[in-house]
């Protein structure tokens, strides 16, 4: 009877260690960052809520390879992807569909914006110096207002949230506010915390935050694509509702106005200025190489690395036993945009353009934009004659070639007479002050102030490289109309910025795309011989639909929140 | 201490009596106070090898005609000396001499003679932490015993499980050595595995160890289990020590093995011009494009011309071998006094991979695997009424590969075509490209060799104590568990280059490098489970039967350096039965784990399950229906949960981002970025099943047979509400918000027929299992068919094929496709809402929404000492979605294989018998969204073991002191019947994985 009393003991104290089980651990992950410990109000330094300021710069776009390894203006006139049948050619095939759009953003801006959102709700928190709290406040406010400027370039107004960091229970059911409301909220951002950002430029330890320059920049943009035909009431819809979520119901000119004064308030910034060293295309080339100078006013910052040389050269260059992509292939059509080193178009008789010598006196930029046949790369000539070996016309050889005859030189490194590669800043710039002068010349031509622009332009193709030629004109006509200045300057804008994805924004905005999205793109084709000849072949037909103006709200997101309204067309 | 003075009393007492009678008459006994003055009283119980008692067995002292049977409960009782020999007989069991000593009252079992027929009386059933005599259990169960399960010759006993139980289906996805891996479907589930009662996982240790294999299915059953209980269980039961002399069994096996179907990849020149045929079906531009095989080429490849620069390689069959082999060695020994019992097994395994290697590398390369089991079961009576056992379980697995590893040696395969390379250049050199940069050839055996060490130990410890004196049937019982895995893997790799023939020159790719040497721990687990029970266990004036059990318990898992997690409770059973007529079986769980809020807490549940059964056999009104010997109605209805807590997912976060980059110098820095959003309300998924199941035996028990319909409801099923619109910024967590019903039928018959010489049987079950998906929060969706509310459980959704376009007419009056423009052989889809327009609003369910239905059917005849048996596993209304690298023609931006099926591609001239859509040269957005046009019928009908054995005389083998010889040879997967579309492949590792193996196994068996 002893022993049964002393089991059940047993039993009955084995059932108590069991449910009160000793703990060894920690009863939950104690490495784990909470919001408390992000927002440390015992960190004076705010150590780890910089941490969470960082990452919302992880959001902003890339650019380089950013769609599917491909550039966004892959998907343009300017350039094909040298590999077939991938994702950003449905914008030039016309084959986007609501769930099948490579580009949407949708979900990354909004991530974005939450986390922009967190850091303004809870940094408050964190006893930081009131410079870096000023400073920081303006950066993630920044950040926000930049990525409803990804949306709105995009899908026009979308839903604004505000400052509010929406909880699991929250109504997600926010209708679009109106492109108007858009623009002014972006704008209104960016004027009040212009001033709370740091002043340009930046120490050297710091480049690469959003500085005031920075906001500034976005502003004019923002208001140069609301003063542009597509959004200043010349939108494609019949609906009404629609055309006001996408553009201004109706034209006003004197949007142009804000665009020439957002231009001169950045200017009176002062610093920014033109990368001139060297000799052309040297500073055009230095711009994209050098993390910091007086060109760049904002961009996403990159690690430093070759992969993009060895994604973009010429398909033959085998560098440390690793054989060049050759990723993307620049079209005829923007190698034609590019005019002589005179400055006038290959199209005028006087410019000396010679077909069967197609690249010889061109503007310098084309040098530091395109790899084509005979340029000097890694100590050796590009071979793009079919059968070369940079085209060798053999699937075995390489699977990847060019489709155009060219490929993209631009924002690499300078290896025309090196034998490796070395590590490389792969910055991409956001904005920079090149754009702002075009910004301008476009703003001011529109305002009939021609010579203004002029003005804007020749500093552009001074630089180039351009020759200053009689009057310094800089291949300027004398006494250019309005129309034809409207023309040089969207075709300068082209050419200076080419693949730092705004052609594409721009044949929209323009209104041109379903001009020049159903026109043949060209490429080069060269036989090789002595001399090489050269024949212009299409390469590509592609189909502009006019609902391609604006992209489409992913279809799941129009399901899931039925006050969302959908573009027209899709 | 009373009880052995006692005991020596009574042998006194009667050793007086027995010589005090020497003067009785008409006793046959001859002097019984000389040769057998010591006469006395004898009780036996007869067992078979599981246990239960042997009615009508004879018992027949030797050199006497004293005889006895044994009665219902197996026990006998015969006059006889110490010292005498006694032989019990009976059919089906091998004849079992035994010596009388001292003790007059002792246990003997029975060993069956080898027959492939199933018991007449199966075992007990074998619940979580009790067991029930079949004929009073009310749970759903089945159960696979260890004759079956050593006829198939796999690693993982899941692999032995198929095709023999109603309920489980089991699928085998791989052949690799050492992980030939099943996966279970148990009513839709996949059950736990608990091997002797603790919740491990274990599936892959020594089969002859296990002495069964039973899968519970319904709420009865499992709701001890708690928060464990839903999905079912696969309860392992290891066989324990026995009364008796020590037997020793060897086993002896070798197994040559073929890999059954792999993908076929067309030759070099089909794929050349397949190729240059898909780029002109996309209208790419021959002259510039640069991607078009010139006619120079194409004849090279089909002439074999220059297999340098033109090669035509059969990669697969460079780097396999057609035969590899499976090697067990088995010994093992049980036995035992009444003081101890035991089992110790040794098993090993030896298995070889299916790579081709080089004499020239001092190390292996194949994927070999080598396993070592130690299995230990001992039970000790410490005293009358304190039992304990200490069961350990003790595996090491060592596995070779090659230093790519397998698996990329075996993406390679999927994606390099014949053309890609040679495998050697003319100067020797490795062939490659700047595309193809894997001469698989190297990888296999050029690329060093990496070692995997597993080790697992698994101890269980119990005690157990009788409470007679409190109340008569009152025990109590202590277990403790630990169950220890680490993997552990040594890498050895080295990179090689390529060489592409350049003209006269050769172009490297990649570099030589140098061996490097590296290890890393794959995982390290620690489990630890303590169980305190208290368990009644009376039949009173043989009317009332208790059995009645609680428990209280702590299951304690650590995974690497993740937190523990803990699951603790307490659960409970009672089951009663009135003259084993009717039974009432009430069983709970209250139990949860600790990843909770707040801080970590634990949460529990409450999970109820209450079980009836009648055994109308035992109605006086059947005593006129004679050949019903046995018929039960019995069912159960209960409420189960299922933990999956996550990884403290209350808890709000934040968690390492990307990195970014500031400043002009070089460094990054740090991000942390919100993480998932915690969801708060965190609780435990749950069921609700109804169980209703027939069983019972005619004919003298030739004709067995059991019908199950179960109907269960799992709810606060953890998805991501339907609303998780991207504007809030963040994931959405999983929440308990689903609802779906699985449900279905299941049945078994088996006939059998025995007689001295010829026993036989034939058995099938057959099961289904049909799905509904009851509330999956979905925002409205504009047409019903959009709908997964309804439907099937995971059912696949997407466009209906109606076949190829095969005139432009075709093409002009049919809607058309957003973002495409379709072409001749391209998939036509049916327009469903008929606005004109292929968009999403046309996707729908695809393919079949029937419930899965699979059987199995297994025979069986004993003869002579020959033996054979077999077992079918089948499926029907099961489907296989064949896309991507392993069935579509250059699916990799035009890169990756073509296969043997596409060239059953729609041309002009192939346009009605066309099997495959027109070639297109990578993703092509018409043909490669989802659509039931990629589903493929996969019903198969597998013969997946059979056996055929002899077992030598007992007069030849008895003279050499051995108690069986048997020889054998069993084959696995043997052969299958599949619909054409897999021809190529295995219908059920169809993607080109580790291909399923077949075995054909010889082997022997010697008992002593």
């Amino acid at each position: 009877m002893k022993n049964s009393i002393l089991f059940l003991s047993i039993f009955a104290s084995g059932l108590l260690v069991i449910t009160g089980s000793c703990r060894k651990y920690e009863t939950q992950p104690k490495d784990w960052f909470t919001y408390e410990q992000t927002f440390d109000s015992l960190d004076k330094n705010g150590t780890v809520t910089a941490y969470d300021l960082n990452n919302i710069y992880t959001y902003l776009p890339g650019g380089y390879n950013r769609v599917d390894l491909d550039f966004l203006d892959a998907g343009t006139d300017d350039a094909l992807p040298s590999r077939i049948n991938t994702t950003v050619e449905n914008y030039s095939k016309g084959t986007v569909s609501l769930s099948n759009n490579p580009d949407p953003y949708w979900g990354t801006a909004y991530y974005g914006i939450r986390r922009a959102n967190i850091f303004l709700k809870y940094v408050v928190r964190t006893p930081i110096s009131a410079t870096n709290m000023q400073y920081w406040k303006a950066e993630a406010r920044f950040l926000r207002a930049y990525f409803y400027w990804e949306l709105l370039k995009r899908y026009g107004g979308v839903p604004l949230l505000g400052d509010t960091v929406l909880g699991l229970n929250d109504n997600i059911e926010i209708p679009r506010a109106t492109y108007a409301e858009t623009v002014d909220y972006i704008v209104k951002e960016c004027t009040v915390i212009k001033d709370s950002l740091r002043a340009d430029p930046a120490a050297d330890a710091e480049w690469g935050h959003a500085s005031k320059g920075a906001a500034v920049a976005l502003k004019c943009r923002v208001l140069l694509y609301a003063a542009s035909p597509l959004f200043n009431g010349g939108g494609v819809e019949s609906d009404a509702t629609k055309k006001a979520l996408t553009g201004y119901p109706t034209a006003d000119a004197t949007r142009w106005q804000k665009v020439a004064d957002a231009v001169t308030e950045f200017k009176a910034l002062g610093y920014f200025n033109l990368v001139t060293s060297g000799t052309a295309p040297a500073g055009f080339i230095n711009v994209f190489i050098n993390k910091k100078n007086t060109e760049i006013i904002f961009a996403k910052q990159n690690s430093l690395s070759s992969t993009f040389e060895t994604y973009q050269s010429p398909v033959g260059y085998i560098v440390s036993n690793v054989q060049s992509y050759g990723l993307t292939s620049p079209s005829q059509n923007l190698v034609d945009a590019f005019p002589m080193k005179n400055g006038l178009p290959v199209t005028d008789g006087a410019s000396g353009y010679n077909a069967a010598a197609p690249y010889t006196g061109r503007d310098p930029r084309l040098d530091a934009t395109v790899f084509y046949n005979g340029l000097t790369w890694l100590n050796r000539t590009v071979q793009t004659w079919q059968g070369g070996a940079d085209k060798p016309d053999n699937p075995t050889r390489a699977q990847i070639q060019t489709r155009t005859g060219y490929y993209l030189r631009k924002f690499l490194g300078n290896f025309t007479t090196s034998t490796a590669f070395s590590n490389q800043s792969h910055n991409f710039p956001i904005f920079r002050f090149a754009e702002i002068l075009l910004t301008n010349a476009e703003a001011l031509n529109e305002l009939g102030q021609v010579e203004n622009a002029v003005a804007e332009i020749i500093k552009l193709r001074a630089r180039a490289g351009i020759t200053a030629g009689s009057g310094s004109r800089y291949g300027i006509r004398t006494g250019i109309t309005q129309t034809e200045m409207s023309d040089l300057i969207r075709n300068e804008r082209r050419i200076e910025l080419a693949f730092e994805e705004h052609r594409f924004w721009d044949i929209r905005r323009w209104k041109i795309a379903g001009q020049v999205m159903n026109a043949p793109i060209t490429g080069m084709k060269i036989t090789n011989g002595t001399p090489l000849t050269y024949q212009i072949v299409t390469v590509a037909n592609p189909v502009f639909q006019n609902r391609l103006y604006h992209m489409p709200i992913p279809y799941d997101e129009i399901l899931k929140n039925s006050k969302l309204i959908q573009n027209e067309g899709w | 201490m009373k009880l052995i003075l006692i005991r020596f009393a009574l042998f006194c007492g009667t050793l007086l009596l027995t010589c005090s009678s020497k003067a009785v008459p008409g006793k046959t006994t001859t002097d019984p106070c000389h040769a057998h003055w010591l006469a006395q009283k004898y009780t036996g119980t007869v067992f078979d090898n599981t246990n239960s008692p042997v009615a009508g067995a004879l018992v027949k002292v030797v050199g006497t005609g004293i005889t006895a049977n044994t009665g219902p409960n197996g026990v006998f009782t015969i006059e006889a000396n110490s010292g005498d020999t006694i032989i019990i007989s009976k059919a089906g069991f091998k004849n079992k001499e035994y010596v009388l000593g001292e003790d007059v009252s002792f246990s003997i079992a029975l060993d069956y003679e080898y027959t492939v027929v199933p018991l007449k009386n199966p075992q007990a059933v074998q619940l979580p932490y009790s067991t029930v005599p079949q004929q009073l259990a009310v749970a759903s169960s089945d159960a696979v015993y260890n004759n079956d399960l050593i006829k198939s010759p796999v690693t993982s006993f899941g692999n032995a499980l198929a095709g023999r139980m109603a309920g489980l289906q089991t699928f085998q996805f791989s052949g690799l050595p050492g992980s030939d891996g099943a996966s279970y479907n148990l009513r839709g589930q996949t059950p736990v595995i608990i091997v002797d009662g603790v919740v491990t996982g274990l599936t892959q240790f020594d089969l002859e160890e296990i002495e069964s294999v039973t899968v519970l299915k319904d709420a009865s059953a499992m709701a001890m289990l708690g928060v464990s209980g839903s999905n079912g269980a696969i309860v392992v039961t290891t066989k324990k020590g026995i009364e008796g002399k020590a037997q020793v069994s060897l086993t002896v096996q070798t197994a040559p093995q073929q890999p059954l179907g792999y993908p076929k990849a067309v030759n070099a020149y089909d794929y050349a011009r397949l190729h240059n045929e898909a780029l002109r079906n996309d209208g790419i531009d021959s002259a510039n494009s640069g991607l078009y095989y010139s006619q120079t080429a194409l004849d090279a490849y089909q002439n074999h011309s220059d297999p340098y620069s033109y090669p035509d390689v059969n990669y697969w069959k460079e780097i396999t071998k057609n035969s590899s082999t499976l090697n067990r060695y088995t010994l093992s020994t049980r036995g035992g006094n009444k003081f101890a019992k035991y089992f110790v097994s040794v098993e090993h395994v030896n298995q070889s991979g299916f790579f081709k290697t080089v004499d020239s590398n001092s190390y292996n390369t194949n994927n070999n695997f080598k396993s070592y089991v130690i299995r230990s079961n001992v039970d000790v009576n410490i005293t009358p009424k304190l039992t304990g056992g200490i069961y350990l379980l003790g595996r090491i697995q060592n596995a070779n590969e090659p230093g790519v590893t397998t698996s990329s040696i075996l993406s390679s395969l999927l994606i390099t075509p014949a053309n890609a390379y040679p495998v050697l250049n003319q100067n020797g050199s490795l062939g490659g490209s700047q595309i193809y940069q894997n001469n698989i050839w190297a990888q296999t055996v050029a690329s060093g060799y990496r070692q995997n060490y597993k080790r697992d130990v698994l101890v269980n410890v119990y005690l157990k104590r009788t409470l007679n004196e409190l109340l008569p049937g009152l025990y109590t019982k202590a277990k403790v568990a630990y169950y220890g895995s680490l993997s552990e893997t040594i890498y050895r790799g080295k990179s090689f280059a390529v060489y592409q023939k350049n003209g006269a020159s050769y172009t490297q790719f990649g570099t030589n490098g140098t061996q490097g040497n590296g290890n890393g721990i794959d995982y390290q687990s620690r489990l630890d489970y303590e169980e305190f029970s208290l368990g009644y266990d009376k039949t009173i004036n043989d009317d009332h039967g208790i059995n009645a059990i609680v428990l209280v318990n702590r299951d304690n898992y650590s995974n690497g350096y993740d937190l523990p997690y803990t699951i603790t409770g307490t659960s409970g059973r009672v089951a009663y039965n009135y003259k084993g007529r009717y039974m009432i079986d009430a069983s709970w769980g209250i139990n949860g784990s600790n990843r909770y809020p707040d801080n970590g807490k634990t949460k529990r549940g409450f999970f109820p399950a209450i079980g009836l059964g009648w055994n109308i056999d035992q109605e006086a009104f059947m005593a006129n229906v004679p050949f019903v010997s046995a018929l039960k109605l019995y069912g159960s209805y209960g409420k189960t949960g299922w933990d999956k807590p996550g990884y403290f997912v209350y808890y709000p976060r934040f968690y390492d981002g990307p990195g970014y980059y500031y400043g002009t110098s070089t460094g990054g820095v740090t991000t942390i970025t919100e993480g998932t959003l915690a969801n708060p309300n965190i609780t435990f998924q749950k069921a609700n099943k109804l169980n209703i199941g027939l069983s019972g035996s005619v004919l003298k028990d030739q004709l067995a047979f059991k019908v199950e319909y179960y109907r269960n409801k799992y709810y606060d099923i953890l998805m991501q509400r339907g609303q998780n619109s991207t504007l809030l910024g963040n994931d959405y967590p999983d929440e308990n918000i689903g609802k779906n019903r699985y449900f279905g039928w299941e049945g078994q018959v088996t006939w059998r027929q025995t007689s001295n010489k010829l026993q036989y049987f034939i058995a099938a079950n057959v099961s289904t299992i049909g799905s509904k998906v009851l509330y999956a929060d979905e925002v409205d969706k504009p047409y019903d068919w959009m709908k997964r509310t309804g439907q099937p459980v995971s059912q696949l959704f997407g466009y209906i094929a109606e076949g190829l376009y095969q005139s432009q007419n075709e093409i002009n009056t049919h809607a058309t496709t957003v973002g495409y423009k379709p072409q001749l052989g391209d998939i036509k889809y049916k327009d469903l809402n008929a606005d004109g327009v292929i968009d999403q609003n046309d996707r729908a369910a695809i393919g079949t929404t029937k419930p899965l239905f699979f059987y199995g059917i297994s025979v069986g005849v004993t003869w002579k000492g020959f033996d054979i048996s077999a077992v079918l596993q089948g499926v029907r209304n099961y489907q296989a979605y064949m896309a991507g690298d392993y069935y579509w023609a250059f699916p990799i931006n035009g890169l990756g294989q073509a296969w043997r099926e596409n060239l059953g591609r729609w041309t002009p001239d192939n346009a009605a018998g066309a099997t495959y859509p027109r070639l297109s040269y990578g993703a092509n957005t018409n043909n490669y969204v989802g659509s039931s046009y990629w589903l493929r019928n996969d019903n198969f009908i597998r013969l997946k073991n059979a056996e055929i054995g002899y077992s030598l005389p007992q007069s030849l083998i008895g003279k050499i002191r051995l108690q069986t010889v048997r020889v054998f040879a069993n084959g696995y997967n043997l052969l299958t019947w599949a619909t054409s579309d897999f021809s190529d492949r295995d219908p059920e590792a169809y993607y080109g994985g580790y291909p399923v193996q077949r075995l054909v196994n010889f082997g022997i068996n010697i008992k002593f």
